[in-house]
């Protein structure tokens, strides 16, 4: 990008309908940490209107499987899908409450099981509304970890300690009560660099943990 | 706040280049090397030489199949009416329009909609005045500041303020380049090109048929760069805008949020609602159904 103003550098047509939306999938396939055996999208109704004619339905399928919004074999995505094996399907759902170019993806392979929502809110730019129906706000300009952990005293503390061990500055932070009832908060911890599996492995294994996600950075061209 | 003149100005008086200037104002909004600034205009410019390239030699259809052979069709006749510079320049920016709405790679500018505006003006002073790429990139930080000035006032989005946002930004930021190009210290000219190819867009509608960005935005973008190189030329012959180029943008966004809903990019209004786009939208979507 230059002020801005110009870029990014993307595949046609739509920066909201087709780049962001090959975002959107990336993101999904790097929550998932890998690429998904089946794959549902569920299009807000004003996004389904126009899926096809905007190549939504292949930017979708191309970022899970790992392509990047400036690549032009998005548009072979979803040959390139059915020859790897991955199945696919796309639906219409109403949202009125929703931004308009809001996706739900849902799929799984042989780990987990995930759901996330977001939106293409323009020039290519994502948010993340949810992971696995819990409410976030984050946009993959920086390494992310999201976080489920006990609402308890120090259980920041216990998190940020190892992310200070391992010599990573953390950019942007956040920490808000989510379930009074089950005393859960979510967390989410921007980075400046990218962190290794060990740190992630280490925050999983805190007893103050209840969930960890890892959203990388996915860096505009 | 520094605004486009004020820019002008301060290149002016301290006899620096305007796109040294418009580096350094972007490294005090970013906090980011003014260094950095140059490289990513140098690369963004040989992007859109390699989307024309890359559109040359894989010339396919849009994804609804309704635009994809305008370019060729310039590509092989030769001008009738036009200076060479400016026919290249409609040819560039047809073959820039339709490359995006067949999902090719191209360089959003300021959006993908209006992608060919820029890329025909800097690519056809390339073919036609000899200017080197690293040239071209200088004028792009200048197109770049015209079109950051214009998204702080009022917006570069259709679905905000309709294709007076998109092509009109578009024409601003490269009338603009072109002044940089030809005549770079020019200084009346500079401020001059952008605020008269921003007045002859204003109130321009976004009104795509069935919502994709091929059918008028394909079309537009030859205009567009038609459109900067007269504004260019008028800002040459020292032709000045009465209205200061800030306050057309600000005019801009003033319009913007006086046209209704359906001129902003849902394909409600404008020729979206023709019988012939009705037809043709009728027939690419039982097209979709029977798939």
């Amino acid at each position: 990008m230059l002020l801005d103003i110009i870029g990014p550098v993307i595949v046609g047509p739509s920066s909201s309908h087709t780049a962001g939306m090959a975002r959107l999938g990336r993101a999904f396939r790097s929550l998932l940490n890998g690429r998904p055996d089946d794959v549902k999208f569920l299009l807000n109704s004003p996004l389904f209107a126009t899926h096809r004619g905007h190549g939504t339905d292949r930017a979708l399928v191309g970022g899970v499987l790992g392509m990047k919004e400036s690549d032009p074999s998005l548009k072979q995505a979803l040959e390139m899908a059915v020859q790897s094996g991955m199945s696919f399907s796309f639906e219409e759902v109403d949202m009125p409450e929703a931004h308009p170019n809001t996706v739900k993806i849902t799929g799984q392979n042989s780990d987990r099981f995930l759901s996330i929502t977001g939106a293409s809110i323009g020039g290519g730019e994502i948010r993340i509304t949810s992971i696995d129906d819990f409410e976030t706000g984050v946009n993959g300009k920086y390494p992310s970890l999201i976080l489920i952990n006990a609402d308890v005293p120090g259980a920041l503390a216990q998190i940020v300690r190892l992310v200070s061990a391992s010599d990573i500055n953390i950019s942007n932070l956040l920490l808000s009560r989510v379930d009074p009832y089950r005393r859960e908060a979510l967390c989410v911890i921007e980075l400046d660099d990218e962190p290794d599996q060990d740190l992630i492995v280490e925050i999983k294994k805190l007893k103050v943990v209840r969930r960890v996600s890892y959203l990388e950075k996915l860096d505009v061209v | 706040m520094m605004t486009f003149e004020d820019l002008v100005n301060t290149s002016k008086t301290s006899k620096t280049p305007l796109h040294e200037v418009v580096c350094e104002w972007y490294m005090m909004n970013t906090g980011d090397d003014p260094q950095n600034a140059l490289k990513t205009s140098l690369r963004l410019t040989n992007e859109m030489f390699n989307s024309f390239e890359a559109r040359k030699s894989n010339p396919s259809k849009s994804l609804t199949g309704w635009v994809g052979e305008n370019d060729q069709k310039v590509r092989n006749s030769s001008p009738f009416l036009l200076s060479q510079i400016v026919y290249s320049g409609i040819e560039v920016a047809l073959s820039m329009a339709e490359h995006n709405a067949s999902m090719g790679k191209i360089v959003a500018c300021p959006t993908a909609g209006a992608c060919g505006v820029v890329p025909g003006a800097l690519i056809s002073m390339h073919k036609n005045l000899g200017k080197s790429v690293e040239e071209l990139s200088h004028s792009l930080l200048v197109a770049g500041a015209v079109g950051e000035r214009i998204r702080r006032k009022a917006s570069i989005s259709g679905a905000v303020s309709g294709c007076q946002a998109e092509i009109g930004t578009a024409t601003a930021m490269a009338s603009a380049a072109i002044v940089y190009a030809v005549s770079p210290e020019n200084y009346e000219a500079l401020v001059s090109a952008p605020a008269l190819a921003l007045k002859s867009l204003l109130g321009l509608v976004c009104d795509p048929v069935g919502g994709f960005v091929e059918i008028p935005c394909v079309k537009r973008n030859a205009f567009g760069v038609s459109t900067a190189f007269t504004a260019a030329e008028l800002a040459l012959a020292g032709i000045e805008s009465v209205i200061p180029f800030e306050e057309v943008a600000e005019s801009l966004g003033r319009v913007g949020r006086r046209l209704p809903e359906e001129l902003k990019e849902t394909g409600k209004g404008g020729i979206a609602v023709t019988q012939t786009a009705r037809d043709m939208l009728a027939k690419f979507l039982g097209v979709d159904r029977r798939r």
